[in-house]
């Protein structure tokens, strides 16, 4: 399988609703088209939220996984 | 001067927008505290250490005397010396690391490690109300606040009421101590007190830190100008002590009336009323956002910042006046301690609709074993709440801090409480009807897709047309 390799990352644990969504987006708005975001998160709602919202703005999620207990690994695909 | 402010968050070394506003900072409920506690229960038992089932308030025999004391505990090396007098029982605020609330293994290892100890140097204790957060950033300010309650004298008729809660900060954009926020807070620690009709003898006990002796000070006169304004008691206590953010109180009540928990009451025709409209977190959230992302981004929603800070401050204001006069209304409609439930005299349940918002009609659905029909989900501004869920700035619009109550009577008695309420300047709403006994359906208006973008709420609900 390919591993692929983020331009960008974003620690986000500690971080809960609405802040895991909203520094997304903004990192989002800064990079170029093509280029993949890391966002770590340890807040729930947020492999719910930041996935759906970054959906709605046209850019592609290649991977939501957990990597370890409590923290997941969402990879975004700049549009 | 919200520039102003942010700069002094700053100076403090505070990202302020990292602070959860309003309860999103709570561990999860229903997937990490609850599995927890269950998982923990028998083997505290053993040990004499009882945990009371959840319920919006620890309720307790009233007596001439109640004594307070306090002691906090290290989650990761708890040091339990004796206690001062042997209580009877607590009510309890464990304050965790992000990635121990998580999964309920972890978290129950958390409240173990305080609460087995701790069985060591009383043959029983009660822990009535326990609130659960997450508030610590390092392993050291992993810490359990207990506040032991011992009663004394003799036996007065009522219940006297416990309850605990703490928030970490309402609006970025406001000094943490000021009075709007200490106010609010307070009320919403109040709140599941005033949502069982509880308005006597009222005693707060602050449950606050902050990180300069200047916020101190602020935070300890605006407590007690609030305790002053409404004639509470106030038992100062000292701050934690660790230089963060955070706010609340142990308040205690009592009541000369029964209280209003007749779940078992209630039947099909009843009525369902809020006290007010609901959804005060979106303003506060969208405001938020408007700031991080810039004026062109809200614009783009088709709101100005100008707009989003009243509808905040609206908000705001409306969560700073506890809900006393609600309860005020409540109690009117409660038995005389002793007395027997009267179908067309008294309230059968009520509940702080705060926190989880419309998903505790789901939770007293269940409980008592009915289906119900919600008609309508009135909200303080609808257009913001849609555009909040909308953005997936929150998964449920509908939560709120110094909450909207609920109120389950039958119809004649909602309707005489719907007038109290209206005399007293609220605007209460009849939102639904109890469909008759069942396995706890909630059917909805389809509206409420646009109100929670949780599918894991919404699959909770059945949503009709």
């Amino acid at each position: 399988m390919k591993v692929l390799k983020p331009d960008r990352k974003l620690d986000l644990r500690g971080e809960v609703c609405p802040y895991p969504v909203i520094y997304t987006l903004k990192e989002l708005d800064k990079m170029k088209s093509g280029e993949i975001l890391e966002v770590i998160t340890d807040h729930l709602p947020a492999t719910e939220n930041v996935p759906a919202a970054v959906k709605k703005k046209g850019h592609e999620v290649l991977e939501l996984s957990k990597i370890s207990v409590g923290t997941f690994r969402i990879l975004v695909k700049k549009r | 001067m919200v520039t102003e402010i942010l700069e002094y968050y700053k100076s403090l070394g505070i990202n302020v927008f990292s602070l959860a506003c309003g309860c999103a900072v709570k561990v999860d409920l229903k997937d990490v505290v609850y599995p927890a506690l269950e998982k923990i229960k028998p083997e505290l038992e053993k040990l004499g250490i009882i945990l009371n089932p959840r319920e919006d308030a620890d309720i307790f025999e009233r007596t001439e005397e109640i004594h307070v004391f306090r002691k906090i505990y290290n989650l990761n090396t708890p040091v339990i010396d004796d206690l001062d007098f042997i209580p009877d029982r607590a009510v309890a605020v464990f304050s965790v690391e992000q990635r121990n609330a998580f999964d309920p293994e972890t978290f129950a290892q958390k409240l173990l490690s305080v609460y087995a100890k701790l069985a060591n140097k009383v043959d029983r204790l009660i822990i009535g109300k326990g609130h659960s957060i997450i508030g610590a950033k390092s392993p050291e300010q992993e810490i359990a606040v207990l506040d032991f309650i011992r009663i004394e004298g003799k036996s007065i008729e009522g219940y006297t009421l416990a309850n605990n809660c703490t928030v970490r900060i309402l609006d970025p954009t406001d000094k943490p101590g000021s009075s709007l926020q200490v106010e609010a807070i307070l009320s919403n620690s109040l709140n599941d007190l005033f949502s069982l009709g509880v308005t006597e003898n009222i005693r707060i006990c602050p449950l606050f830190d902050m990180p300069t002796n200047e916020l101190l000070n602020e935070a300890e006169n605006n407590i007690g100008n609030f305790c002053k304004k409404y004639n509470f008691n106030l038992q100062m206590t000292r701050p934690l002590g660790y230089g963060d953010i955070m706010m609340g109180a142990t308040v205690i009540g009592e009541t000369s009336k029964e209280i209003p928990a007749f779940k078992d009451k209630i039947r099909k025709g009843d009525k369902i009323l809020i006290h007010r409209p609901i959804g005060d977190l979106a303003p506060i959230n969208l405001y938020l956002a408007a700031l991080i992302h810039g004026e062109e981004y809200v614009n783009s929603l088709g709101f100005s910042l100008k707009e989003l800070e009243k509808a905040k401050n609206m908000v705001l204001n409306v969560m700073r006046k506890p809900n006393i006069q609600v309860a005020k209304v409540i109690s009117k409609y409660c038995p005389e301690f002793g007395e027997k439930f009267n179908d067309s005299e008294h309230i059968k349940e009520t509940t702080d609709i705060s926190g989880p918002g419309i998903y505790v009609f789901k939770e007293i659905a269940e409980a008592a074993n009915v289906d119900m029909r919600i008609e309508k989900i009135p909200l303080m501004n609808e257009e913001i709440v849609r555009t909040t869920v909308r953005e997936f700035l929150m998964p449920n619009g509908t939560t709120g801090t110094n909450g909207a109550i609920a109120i389950i009577a039958s119809e004649e008695v909602i309707e005489s409480i719907y007038h109290d309420l209206r005399k007293q300047g609220y605007r209460p709403e009849i939102i639904g009807t109890i469909l008759g006994k069942g396995r706890g359906r909630v059917l909805i208006p389809e509206n409420v897709r646009e109100l929670m973008s949780s599918k894991s709420l919404l699959d909770e609900f059945e949503v009709i047309n």
